[in-house]
């Protein structure tokens, strides 16, 4: 593998994991009675752009390097459900995060009235995020699966 | 004071409008995957191909930054398009119902995509 695709696969990974934290970040703080609205939406912009710069580098990847030289190594190898189902499902299933996530930016910069007095609209904003965060762990270890079919 | 109940109200049809745009475009992915999969024709030579996805490839280089590029562009439209439309929410009650429906929507795509190639792999495979 060229150093530039090494790059987008590490930045890939490591900004992946970034939103992770920032996602989980988000659904900590919404529980707490007061909210900080600076640090949500400060936690919650980290998200999006993570999330982002992770779709933008590891599509790159997957585009010009896996398909041509990961994936057929995968199929043909003892472990073809890596990529069937694992990489095909997280592919497509990436595609939801940046949307998922930019809105619940949005609600915390638009709304951040509305969600410190309402407790209703909070838990409806901190359960979203939860499964945003669910959901990106379940793309991270998806992740950890393809990496071990392919080796 | 009228100028602050407008920034208010303009606020909350983004907010609506994006909302419910997302949700649309999680479908919307889920659906073109799905159909991009299952809708296959013989060509001339009696091989099989995905007409949707190579249409997508034809476009766009890839089946999977086409499908990211429509989103993209569904979701922008959607989204204008929906703040410019819907009413402004009195309470907070509409925008918690469309919070809730994107946490459906974002479960119930997920299952979609993971069951899908689940199956696609053990039944179809």
């Amino acid at each position: 593998m060229s150093t530039f695709f090494a790059v987008l696969l590490i930045a890939h990974v490591l900004f992946g994991l970034v939103g992770v934290m920032a996602s989980f970040r988000v659904t900590f703080l919404l529980i707490k009675s007061t909210l900080p609205i600076p640090a949500l939406i400060r936690a919650s912009m980290y998200a999006f752009f993570s999330y982002l710069i992770s779709w933008f580098s590891g599509g790159w990847y997957y585009w010009k390097h896996y398909g041509g030289v990961v994936k057929p190594k995968i199929v043909d190898g003892a472990f073809p459900w890596a990529h069937l189902v694992f990489m095909e499902a997280k592919e497509h299933v990436f595609l939801f995060m940046p949307f998922a996530t930019l809105c619940i930016a949005l609600v915390l910069w638009l709304k951040a009235d509305a969600l410190q007095q309402d407790p209703a609209l909070r838990k409806k904003l901190m359960v979203l995020s939860f499964f945003v965060t669910l959901l990106a762990v379940i793309i991270t270890l998806s992740g950890v699966l393809i990496t071990g079919g392919a080796r | 004071m009228v100028l602050d109940k407008e920034i208010c109200m303009r606020k909350d049809k983004i907010v609506q409008g994006t909302l419910v745009s997302a949700s649309i475009t999680l479908f919307f992915i889920v659906g073109i995957t799905i159909a991009g999969e299952l809708y296959k024709v013989a060509d001339a030579s009696g091989k099989m191909v995905n007409p949707i996805k190579d249409y997508l490839k034809a476009l766009h280089g890839h089946h999977w930054v086409g499908k990211g590029i429509w989103a993209v562009a569904l979701f922008i439209v959607l989204s204008v398009l929906f703040s410019l439309v819907l009413r402004p929410s009195t309470d907070g009650k509409r925008i918690g119902s469309m919070i809730s429906a994107l946490t459906v929507s974002l479960i119930v795509c997920t299952l979609a995509v993971y069951g899908f190639f689940t199956y696609e792999f053990l039944i179809a495979h």
